[in-house]
């Protein structure tokens, strides 16, 4: 078994606020291996954005490790982890307030390469721009544009190419087709899967939607209020849902399709609790319409289900 | 006695702002009938947003300007009527509700507040409790629980405050609600509850409704009728089984239908539709979706389209049929 | 430089600068175009004042009886109680109120900005501690202040602007410090950290530039204030000393003869709003091209 290339060990963040403690991400462990990718599928408040952030120490930890490469980065200081910065970069959902509006597309590709000074002589680092540019499909004539007079999918490609600047082999990509339209989405769907095959890049892959996140994982994590509450290969999570969220989660999206088997099944009552000073127990177990009584005592864990199926409840045999 | 409640005829809406002049609306025709909900699709830009706004006549006021066209509401031109008319017609006949209900909603007034607002411009002969109980019906109505009416927006979330503006919008029952995006800012599973719950209350109260998103999976949950549009102009529409299950179709929809990743199919490349929309203030001559279709021939780059009806309820607008 | 260079064998579009489009916006006010004009002239004439009249003869030297000669042809502005020319003393006096507001924003722009930035960028104690100091300051009415100062330290013109600039650091402070709170949650601002960039840097490079509209719009908005200031310090015998001509003090000298011959106090208060109008139809103007538009 290869040494996965990222991965985590009871990673906790927790948010002081004046009505207790906010549990954002609480105990989750998760494991991505070279080349591959991890999709992390939740609804808004289920902790995945601030996930993605912990694994780049763009917040701090409360508990845990982030691996890279079995090296605990969180223990890194701050000239060890600029080196590891040019290795894990980010990809981020809006591409209206991810680029400076001050500064032109080449200069906002540019700038991880003059601040990490991966590169010295000038003349190359245009070089690499003109060559990023093609890379992502950003056509030669935009070099001087500003953000605002692009469109929201060709923003969203200097981001990539921005992402792409310091060759990193990690990139956690936030929601990043969620603010665009479809056919564009598709677009660059296509071509963060490209880069991947080309490039052999490892990604994690945040997003609420999961009939994208299907196409463009190979394993996926369900998280839901902090925690992590089913994990399992791509096809597998889609043929075999086993976690009544994930179920829930599956039945409420509306299909593009007519007939009976579409319109939407039983959808989930009530609304999400309170990640402040959760109780013990299942933190789904408010809105499980067959929740027993052991759901709102212990906290359950996840359990292999065998086909590297994993799911954290008592409902599963 | 005619079904027809609104009835969009060669609608042109134009922009200009001091660099250019969009060209937001392009001849647009458009019915709804009594009762009916229609799906109004495209992407951004296309101009869907402009089209409810200009229904409203809330399009912005120095710089947008209607330059041709006819919104019938029943006999009413509503192109033509002054300001202090449209007054009585918002909320009480059309009524609109946006997309973010974070900022339709006043933070500093209750929900019972501003709904009970709604009330007062427009039933003028209710008494301050008929106007109470008429709240907690319509806070019922909504799924919402009639003793929060004395909250404020933020004490709710996302999906419950979309509820009131809902609540709000329906009030006084109008014959007709624009639906800009309703959900587009929701969670999926909220999603599923607020459109199941306006399901019921189309069959309820038998509004007819303009529901305007991108989502195809939505407008099949809801809708009667699809009108699909892209670059100011409806290129396709038709029941929601000729858009769905019809052999024939416009090539931007099979390519909007392409570019949905299925949940169910093993594909693992998307098919999008190469390019993007063509800027809105330099619009090609012929047919506007010219040079992202893969099926255009030489007669789309010269002339403008026109309307094809495959059968009673289906119409394409390309020189393909 | 080698980016043109590069660039240029690659047949790029020249940079276009968002400078240029502002200045387009700007352009289209007329009013604001007035002051602009209104101001720049009011500059050039105080900068080269040497060579319109001559200070010593002219605007200091007494000539009793050249006195009280209402405005006509041989004194444009007539003269005043000790015979001087009035338009020469206007001119000069120019000199100081514009001086003087010039440096003092120049000094409260910049100490506001290290204050603010930081404040605004660390957040937490750094951010209370300077905020208080600074809340501190603006609870003392900044006139006051002025005058303590000025009374405590003596007259003369480093004293007048120190008086000025301290009283108007903390409200630049305050809103450098609220520009970049703005700005600061920013998902570029995320991308920046994510590439390593010194905190430094992302307030220098990302930061500021993308704050800068509003301070510049208050800016030029407390140049007003600042004349206004200079000119209420001088009338009480605060600011400038006689006999170097000043507008606030023209006013005050001529406070007793005014039944007489108002044309000695209309005349320097003309000067005294033409300058603070033109100032606030830049900075209204300025906040109008700046606008949000930018971002469509």
């Amino acid at each position: 078994m290869n040494v996965p290339l990222i991965r985590t060990n009871g990673l906790k963040k927790y948010f002081k606020t004046p009505m207790g403690e906010l549990h954002a991400v609480d105990n989750v462990n998760i494991s991505i291996q070279k080349g591959q990718t991890l999709g992390i599928v939740g609804e808004s408040g289920c902790g995945k954005s601030t996930l993605g952030r912990l694994l780049l120490r763009l917040l701090d930890v409360t508990e845990g490790e982030v691996l890279y490469e079995n090296e605990n980065i969180i223990a890194y200081n701050k000239n060890k982890m600029m080196e590891m910065r040019k290795k894990m970069q980010m990809i981020f959902q809006d591409p209206y307030a991810s680029l400076n509006p001050r500064m032109t597309l080449s200069e906002i590709i540019l700038e991880p390469m003059k601040v990490c000074k991966t590169i010295q002589d000038k003349n190359e680092m245009f070089e690499k721009v003109y060559d990023l540019m093609k890379i992502v499909g950003l056509d030669e004539r935009y070099v001087n544009t500003y953000p605002h007079e692009l469109d929201g999918g060709r923003r969203q490609r200097i981001g990539i190419a921005r992402a792409l600047a310091l060759d990193p082999q990690f990139i956690v990509c936030d929601e990043p087709v969620s603010a665009l339209d479809i056919s564009i989405q598709a677009q660059i769907l296509n071509l963060l899967m490209d880069l991947q095959e080309e490039r052999g890049l490892t990604y994690m892959f945040i997003t609420h939607d999961l009939s994208v996140v299907k196409h463009i994982s190979d394993e996926i994590a369900v998280m839901y209020l902090g925690q992590c509450v089913e994990k399992a290969p791509s096809e597998e999570l889609f043929k075999n849902p086993m976690h009544p969220y994930t179920k829930a989660l599956l039945d409420s999206i509306p299909l593009p399709k007519l007939g009976k088997e579409n319109k939407l099944k039983e959808v989930i009552k009530g609304e999400v609790t309170s990640p402040i000073n959760p109780k013990p127990g299942c933190r789904f177990a408010a809105r499980c319409s067959r929740a027993m009584k052991i759901c709102t005592q212990k906290d359950p864990k996840l359990k292999d289900y065998g086909n590297e199926h994993f799911v954290a409840c008592y409902l599963c045999k | 006695m005619t079904d027809k409640l609104l009835e969009i005829k060669d609608l042109y809406v134009t922009y200009e702002t001091d660099d250019a002049k969009v060209y937001a609306v392009n001849g647009l025709d458009l019915t709804v009938n009594k009762g009916e909900t229609l799906g109004l699709v495209g992407e951004t830009g296309a101009g869907k947003t402009t089209t409810a706004l200009s229904i409203m006549k809330l399009l912005p006021d120095r710089v947008s300007k209607i330059n041709n066209g006819q919104i019938l509401l029943g006999d009413i031109d509503l192109i033509k009527v002054k300001e202090t008319d449209m007054r009585l017609i918002r909320g009480e006949r059309i009524s609109m509700i946006f997309q973010d209900p974070m900022s339709s909603l006043n933070p500093t007034l209750t929900i019972g507040e501003q709904i009970e607002e709604v009330l007062e411009l427009h039933e003028k002969d209710m008494s301050k409790e008929q106007r109470g109980r008429r709240v907690d019906e319509i806070l019922k109505l909504v799924g919402l629980p009639a003793d929060r009416k004395n909250d404020f927006p933020h004490q709710f979330s996302g999906g419950m405050k979309q509820r009131v503006v809902i609540a709000i919008a329906l009030a006084c029952e109008p014959e007709l609600l624009l639906a800009d995006e309703p959900t587009t800012a929701l969670d999926v599973t909220i999603q599923a509850q607020v459109l199941q719950m306006m399901r019921e209350l189309k069959d309820k109260l038998n509004t007819a409704m303009i529901l305007i998103t991108h989502d195809l999976g939505v407008v099949a949950q809801i809708c009667d009728k699809v009108a699909i549009m892209y670059a100011g102009e409806i290129i396709e529409m038709g029941t929601l089984k000729n858009i769905y299950e019809g052999e024939k179709h416009h090539p931007y929809t099979i390519g909007l239908f392409g570019s949905i990743p299925d949940i169910h199919k093993a594909t693992k490349r998307l098919n999008p539709i190469v390019g993007m929309m063509s800027d809105p203030t330099n619009l090609p001559e012929g047919c506007k979706f010219y040079d992202r279709c893969p099926k255009c021939i030489d007669i789309c780059k010269t002339e403008k389209p026109i309307n094809k009806g495959i059968n009673d309820t289906h119409m394409i607008k390309c020189h393909l049929f | 430089m080698a980016e043109i260079t590069v660039l240029a064998k690659k047949k790029h579009v020249k940079k276009r600068s968002q400078m240029k489009s502002i200045w387009f916006r700007y352009k289209k006010n007329k009013l604001a175009m007035f002051g602009l004009i209104l101001f720049i002239t009011m500059t050039l004439v105080a900068i080269f004042a040497n060579f319109i009249v001559d200070y010593e003869q002219v605007a200091i030297k007494q000539n009793i009886s050249n006195k009280f000669q209402v405005p006509g042809k041989d004194h444009i502005f007539g003269t005043d109680q000790y015979g001087r020319d009035i338009f020469a003393r206007i001119i000069y006096g120019s000199r100081i109120s514009l001086f003087v507001g010039l440096v003092t924003v120049a000094i409260a722009l910049t100490v506001g900005t290290i204050i603010g930035s930081v404040a605004g960028y660390y957040g937490g104690k750094v951010d209370n501690i300077l905020m208080r100091i600074m809340d501190v300051f603006l609870a003392i009415p900044h006139m006051i202040m002025a005058i303590a100062i000025v009374a405590a330290l003596g007259q003369g013109l480093f004293n007048l602007l120190l008086a000025m600039s301290i009283s108007k650091i903390p409200q630049f402070a305050r809103i450098i410090r609220s520009a970049i709170l703005s700005v600061k949650s920013q998902e570029f601002i995320e991308a920046a950290k994510a590439c390593g960039t010194k905190d430094s840097r992302i307030i220098r490079k990302h930061i500021i530039p993308n704050a800068i509209g509003p301070i510049i719009v208050q800016a030029t908005l407390h140049m007003a204030t600042t004349i206004l200031g200079i000119a209420a310090l001088s009338f009480i015998g605060l600011g400038i000393q006689p006999p170097t001509p000043e507008w606030g003090s023209m006013l005050s000298d001529a406070r007793d003869q005014m039944r007489y011959y108002p044309y000695l106090v209309i005349i320097p208060g003309i000067a005294i709003v033409m300058a603070v109008l033109s100032l606030n139809l830049i900075g209204d103007g300025l906040r109008d091209a700046l606008d949000p538009r930018l971002k469509n």
